[in-house]
């Protein structure tokens, strides 16, 4: 392939994340967030002939809904429903479409606008297990399920509620640079502490928070590349079901993923600037770091106060999904939006100086004890 | 009379499951056969205190995964009060299986 074949990210875009906002419907948040991307990389939507779309609230719809709604005649289209995952599936997808000559300017969005009670839906009739096994217990929209894996997760570890609270908070003071995020202001620890429990040990805060909102991307070649820098996508990994939900879902498939994609990356952990690790609830933030070698002498307490709460690593720089909140299928399209946004010295107040090197995971799509997917990115300035 | 849940035991090797599915994970047969569990010991327990578009339901909850003497860990409500250690009753129940701390 040559050089100008190559394909990169030269946008990004969001629809600000918000607490039940008045008068949004899901095509237009997707369609805020199509537009955001599209006027950062500099193009329109007549320049677009690829949509990969990602949206639980858009049944009955599909993605060539989706489309029509837009007044737009793509010629390659597809949709994902791996949930927190879908960040690196769809990105991917979005690349090799381009590099085979399948489309020239792809836009990737995913996205929701879910009411409460849409929400609990959702949330009830997820899987199949779920639907049959959970829901009438009731489960609490894997609340639940995940206050047991923290369990697990603080005995195997020796934490304590702290340990989380030093993350949220920390995550916290990243949303405050963030105008897009849901909750920005300040958090102490002793307000973390006091919030009220969900399911134990799981307080409000520890819970990502359901809003309405979208992230985009447009993924071209370089040689249209229309605004710059670019972002190309270094490596990448994804594993599905790595379990079969026999584990106790302290580790994920990054765990043995992780040496291959750190080998093809060609750098270590901790030459990436910026990360945006999935965070649906702190604990999985710990377990995917620790799948991905971030903490070595797995002493996730020390890790926490030395790497967290210092700042050496710029962790969650959005102030992460549980700051700025879960649109729904946006949830794997969060982090990879932050990346290509520090990467390209778009992130304002939150800009990690010199940011060359971003690493994205995601998490998704839950089964029966813990979710199923996992996948991994190195994403950098196009050289 | 109560019904003690079920889960699936593979015909050939033996894997107990739950929930049920198609091929067994450990050596991919397809013949299953179902067994009772009818108690279990806890693992883990938590309390269920609010639920996100489900204004008036019943709260709070106690849910726990348990693990059975069949073999697969299954999560279950339980019914009266039940800790980390205790052994459970299980029961078939039209909301799903629930879980009572044998006397």
């Amino acid at each position: 392939m040559r050089a100008n074949d190559e394909a990169v990210i030269i946008g990004a875009g969001t629809s600000p994340y918000r607490r039940r906002p008045p008068d949004r419907t899901t095509y237009q948040v997707l369609f805020d967030a199509v537009t955001a991307a599209l006027r950062d990389a500099d193009l329109t939507l007549a320049d677009v002939d690829g949509f990969a779309v990602s949206s639980y609230s858009l049944a009955p719809d599909h993605a060539v809904d989706f489309a029509w709604q837009l007044g737009s005649s793509p010629r390659w289209l597809m949709e994902d429903r791996l949930g927190g995952v879908n960040g690196v599936t769809m990105i991917r997808q979005a690349i090799r479409a381009v590099e085979a000559g399948d489309a020239s300017v792809i836009v990737v969005v995913a996205g929701d606008h879910l009411e409460p009670r849409d929400f609990a839906r959702l949330a009830d009739t997820y899987t199949r297990p779920v639907r049959d096994h959970l829901a009438s217990l009731p489960h609490g929209g894997f609340n639940t399920a995940f206050a047991m894996l923290t369990q697990r997760h603080m005995a195997e570890h020796g934490l304590t509620r702290t340990d989380y609270g030093q993350l949220v908070v920390a995550q916290r003071r990243w949303a405050a640079g963030n105008p897009a995020a849901a909750y920005r202001d300040p958090l102490s620890l002793q307000q973390y502490l006091d919030a009220e429990l969900i399911a134990d040990p799981l307080s409000r805060l520890d819970c990502v928070p359901v809003v309405t909102g979208a992230d985009a991307v447009v993924v071209t070649t370089r040689n249209r590349a229309t605004s710059s820098p670019a972002v190309r996508v270094r490596t990448q990994t994804t594993t599905f079901n790595y379990d079969n939900q026999e584990g106790s879902g302290l580790s994920t498939g990054l765990r043995a993923a992780a040496p291959a994609f750190w080998d093809a990356a060609g750098i270590g952990p901790r030459d990436a600037d910026v990360l945006s690790i999935y965070d649906d609830y702190p604990a999985m933030v710990l377990v995917q770091l620790q799948d991905l070698g971030y903490i070595p002498d797995g002493d996730v307490a020390r890790f926490v106060k030395e790497d967290v709460v210092a700042r050496p690593l710029a962790l969650n720089t959005s102030g992460g999904q549980l700051c700025a909140g879960q649109a729904g299928a946006a949830a794997g399209m969060h982090g990879p939006v932050e990346i290509v946004q520090q990467l390209r010295g778009r992130a304002g107040a939150r800009q990690v100086p010199g940011a060359g090197l971003g690493l994205v995971a995601g998490y998704g799509s839950f089964i029966y004890r813990h979710a199923s997917c996992s996948g991994a990115m190195v994403m950098e300035v196009a050289p | 009379m109560s019904t003690a849940p079920s889960i699936e035991v593979c015909t050939s090797c033996a894997a107990a499951v739950f929930p049920p599915r198609l091929v067994c994970w450990h050596c991919h047969a397809t013949s299953w056969r179902r067994q009772e569990t009818p108690t279990a010991r806890v693992e883990e327990t938590t309390v269920l205190r609010y639920r996100i578009g489900a204004a008036g339901a019943p709260l709070p909850v106690a849910i726990a995964t348990v693990l059975t003497d069949a073999g697969p860990r299954i999560v279950v409500r339980i019914e009266g009060p039940a800790e980390p250690g205790d052994v459970v009753t299980l029961e078939e129940t039209a909301t799903g299986i629930a879980a009572h701390r044998r006397p």
